[in-house]
């Protein structure tokens, strides 16, 4: 793809001038920098946690202690010293507020600038939204309303110590507490995130949503999410981050775990938008992020949606574990990068299930300076009789200088399990050019069809809550292809 | 997987880097990104070193195993090396015995990748090395083949040949290589060096002993304008990895590479290639097939790079692996690295067993069930062959791949 000055300014605008790199000024609550047990524990405290958390986070600790940081992603990370991270901050205001009134004005206003006014949220139909401002979930609106149909929606700091037994019985099932390095240090220091609980039979009556920030400088942002989907039950939950503009790297090492019983279905969609550093690579967030979800039951699905357009460097593969008969995962992605942005990211599908299918469609739009990677795993294990997978990752790079990469591994220890992989990295077909030449478009008409094509199958996935980053997205694709 | 464009270094220095890397690097196990499906694990424990036995060869089995191949035989057995007499070859040929020669051997090493496991062994261990030269002639016929014929040694022993092909200016060479050492570690290392315009046909058996542990390094380094034609088969042996390092130095050059690893008991094949699209304008095609039967293993790794001036490269990659056996494992990485925006690439991967409905209208045809199987087994490895451009190659390729399906019915 040759690129034009209006391609590389469309995608400057879109991911270069980053627009949410204000500050907001109230005081936090920090506890000192650095991490040992001690820290965990003022952590847990500060939470009103029972014994057998901090007991928990210690184990993921001591586990901590004894990894390393993986090595083996296309991207280059330099150091991090994790002693010189704060890894708890808490507006200092926002102790447990009632109602959206409670809130530091100051805090909604930050919200105002990110486009998700909370007080409109509640007119805005069908969203709730838990807001996570650094570290403790200031608002959550809409409880009573979801509360009514059974859903519980709280931060899970709540879900601690309000339900003790649904935690004791997910947290960690999915990503085990050592499970890979990030998820570890995220087990250990999680300060906050969401807890969702559908019950049987349920569908959500609303999409659920969550929006995180990371305001105070040096913090670390872990949060943890856990969704549970009781039988026949249905939920959609949304992510949008974005992060104020710092000189020095922020760190996020978030972990997401989806549980899906059987007949269930969760669909997880996320615009990452966190801020991307400069065009030297100076600052920007890393993003070290453990998203897993398992289909326990038969017939459960679980559907990835992801926009990626921030971060520095991105590290992120939200998985699926197909444990039911006939179980479906999905992941379908988009990411964007430019500058000096680093990406690995991609999805591992584990079919254990007879009969489960997957779906892997990923788009990488690669531009300035920027290395972008899908990486991804199929695993078709014995039991997976007839199992299917379908893999899709096509690449456009925008100016000579960036890089596209793509790294499937594909494992099959059953016969009967069909895998399909297919990647490409090309111009716009000629056959299709003049095809559509042909039928009287001109060549600009056309070849905005056929680019619009390129994003599509992952655009037509994101809920309409998420369509104004979603276009901008299938706006770059557009110019970086005309020329 | 970094290959270095640099100046010669002496052959004593060269074997002294390999040791230092083997050294600290070792036999690899899965825990390392580039073995992670291809464990070297029990090399560990191994006592192989250089095989020291010279014993004579066998040239009944030679014949047995490449009578359909008409050329000129170059014998190796361990260290034993039998070259035709240089008055019996036809003008533009000439085959040197370099193994005494390290000025020539440190040359032939220029290209090879710093820092890797093949090369390194190889420069540690070399128990005969070989130049072959073609040269442009006048005449209008094409040269007659150079077989490679690798055999000997024996189980307790490993050897360590090494053989470089320098195909000059303009000229088209015909060399066909057959392994089917009996060692217990076979480690060939073989350069093909094609010069501008020049040409290659080539084709590669790897028919070794059932415990032979096979690790073979092909590199194929592309002047402008040149064309390769390459068709490898893994058969034999127990495990067994085929690399292939390409490397176009050259703008305008083709490589057609094509690949099938047929597996059955216990066998572990693995094909890792590596296309290095370095300069502009240049194609690359590859079709990879597996079949394995019983508990077979089967891994492709297939990376293609195009670096950031390589514009215009047109690379495409192919990989399929057909699963006759419920017991048999197939993985796959393909991977592709590319730096430059105007370039058409794509690799595809597919893993699975025969497709039913194929197989039931065979069947509603009133063709057996077990004739059915064999015939799409056929189907799907014959597009491959077509691939194959020397007419002699194709019928001696195709031939072996009839024994081995023979065999497994």
């Amino acid at each position: 793809m040759v690129a034009t000055t209006e391609t590389i300014a469309a995608v400057e605008d879109a991911t270069g001038a980053y627009k949410y790199g204000f500050v907001t000024d109230i005081e936090t609550e920090k506890a000192p920098k650095g991490l040992n047990e001690d820290i965990i524990a003022f952590i847990s405290a500060k939470k009103d946690e029972p014994e057998w958390m901090l007991e928990w986070r210690l184990k993921a600790y001591r586990h901590w202690l004894k990894m390393a940081s993986p090595d083996w992603a296309k991207l280059n990370i330099p150091a991090i010293d994790y002693q010189d991270v704060y890894y708890y901050a808490a507006p200092k205001s926002a102790e447990g507020p009632k109602s959206l009134d409670e809130v530091d004005p100051e805090l909604l206003a930050t919200y105002e600038k990110l486009g998700i006014p909370l007080n409109e949220q509640k007119m805005l139909a069908g969203v709730a939204v838990d807001a996570v401002f650094d570290s403790v979930s200031v608002a959550t609106t809409f409880r009573e309303e979801l509360a009514k149909s059974g859903v519980i929606f709280c931060p899970i700091s709540e879900a601690i110590r309000e339900y003790p037994e649904l935690i004791k019985k997910y947290m960690g099932s999915v990503v085990p507490v050592a499970d890979n390095y990030f998820s570890a240090l995220n087990a250990a220091v999680f300060t906050d995130g969401s807890f969702v609980y559908i019950p049987k039979g349920v569908r959500c009556p609303m999409e659920l949503s969550t929006y995180f920030r990371i305001n105070e400088k040096n913090t670390g942002q872990f949060e943890r999410t856990l969704i549970i989907a009781e039988d026949n039950s249905y939920v959609s939950y949304l992510e949008g981050c974005t992060a104020p503009q710092r000189d020095e790297n922020q760190l996020h090492a978030a972990v997401v775990e989806l549980v899906a019983m059987e007949d269930a279905e969760i669909k997880y969609s996320t615009v990452q938008n966190w801020y991307p550093g400069d065009e030297t690579g100076k600052g920007g967030i890393y993003n070290f992020v453990t998203k897993r979800g398992i289909c326990r039951g038969d017939r459960a699905k679980i559907s990835w949606t992801q926009v990626e357009t921030g971060s520095a460097i991105t590290w992120k593969y939200p998985s699926c574990i197909l444990k039911g008969k006939d179980s479906v995962g999905e992941f379908y992605s988009v990411a964007v990068t430019n500058g000096a942005q680093q990406a690995d990211t991609g999805t591992k599908m584990i079919h254990l299930g007879e009969g489960s299918r997957s779906t892997i469609i990923s788009k990488g739009i690669s531009a300035g300076k920027s290395q972008n990677t899908y990486r991804g795993l199929v695993e078709v294990h014995k039991p997976a009789e007839g199992a299917r997978n379908f893999t899709q990752c096509d690449s456009l790079l925008v100016g000579d200088t960036c890089g596209a990469h793509t790294v499937p591994y594909i494992v099959s220890r059953n016969p009967s399990g069909k895998i399909e992989h297919e990647a490409t990295t090309s111009r716009i077909s000629e056959d299709q050019l003049f095809y559509c030449l042909q039928r009287g478009m001109d060549e600009e008409e056309s070849v905005s069809l056929i680019v619009n094509g390129f994003c599509k199958e992952v655009m037509k996935e994101l809920p309409m809550e998420f369509a104004v980053e979603a276009q901008k997205l299938i706006g770059i694709s557009l110019e970086g292809s005309v020329g | 997987m970094p290959h270095k464009l640099s100046e010669i270094i002496s052959w004593p220095e060269q074997r002294e880097k390999a040791k230092t890397y083997f050294d600290s690097y070792g036999w690899p196990d899965n825990r390392n990104e580039a073995w992670k499906y291809t464990s070297l694990a029990h090399l560990k424990e191994g006592k192989f070193t250089a095989s020291s036995d010279s014993a004579p060869i066998d040239s009944a089995q030679v014949i047995d195993s490449a009578a359909q191949l008409e050329g000129f035989y170059v014998e190796i057995s361990g260290s034993a090396v039998q070259l035709p007499p240089q008055d019996a070859l036809p003008n533009g040929i000439s085959i040197t015995d370099i193994t005494a020669d390290d000025n020539a051997r440190a040359a032939a090493f220029t290209h090879l990748a710093d820092n890797h496991l093949l090369p390194a062994l190889s420069a540690m261990h070399q128990t005969s090395a070989i130049a072959i030269d073609i040269e442009k002639t006048d005449s209008a016929a094409p040269l007659p083949a150079v077989i490679l014929n690798l055999t000997g040694s024996n189980k307790e022993g490993a050897c360590y040949p090494f053989v470089i092909v320098r195909v000059h200016k303009g000229a088209e060479a015909r060399i066909a290589e057959i392994h089917s050492s009996h060692a217990g570690l076979s480690c060939p290392l073989m350069v093909y060096e094609v010069a501008d315009d020049a040409k290659l046909q080539h084709i590669r058996l790897q028919a070794e002993a059932s415990y032979t542990t096979h690790l073979g390094l092909n590199q194929m380094q592309m002047g402008k304008n040149s064309q390769i034609n390459s068709f490898a088969i893994s058969m034999g042996g127990a495990l067994s990895r085929l690399e292939t390092h390409s490397l176009f130095l050259g703008s305008d050059a083709e490589l057609a590479q094509s690949a099938i690893y047929l597996g059955r008991d216990r066998q572990h094949h693995d094909i890792t290639s590596f296309v290095a699209h370095e300069i502009r304008d240049c194609a690359s095609r590859q079709l990879i097939r597996g079949v394995l039967d019983d508990k077979a293993r089967g891994v492709f790794q297939g990376k293609v790079r195009v670096a950031p001036d390589a514009q215009k490269t047109d690379g495409q990659q192919m990989s399929r692996a057909l699963l006759l056996s419920r017991d048999a494992e197939a993985d796959a990485k393909p991977e592709l690295e590319i730096f430059a925006d105007d370039v058409v690439c794509s690799h595809g991967a597919t893993v699975g067993e025969l497709d039913e409905n194929l197989m039931f209208y065979l069947k509603s045809r009133g063709i057996a069930e077990e004739d059915a199987r064999n015939m799409l087994i056929d189907a799907f490895l014959v597009d491959t062959l077509d691939e194959i451009e020397d007419p002699d190659f194709a019928a001696f390729m195709t031939s072996q791949i009839n024994r081995w399906s023979l065999a497994r019915r």
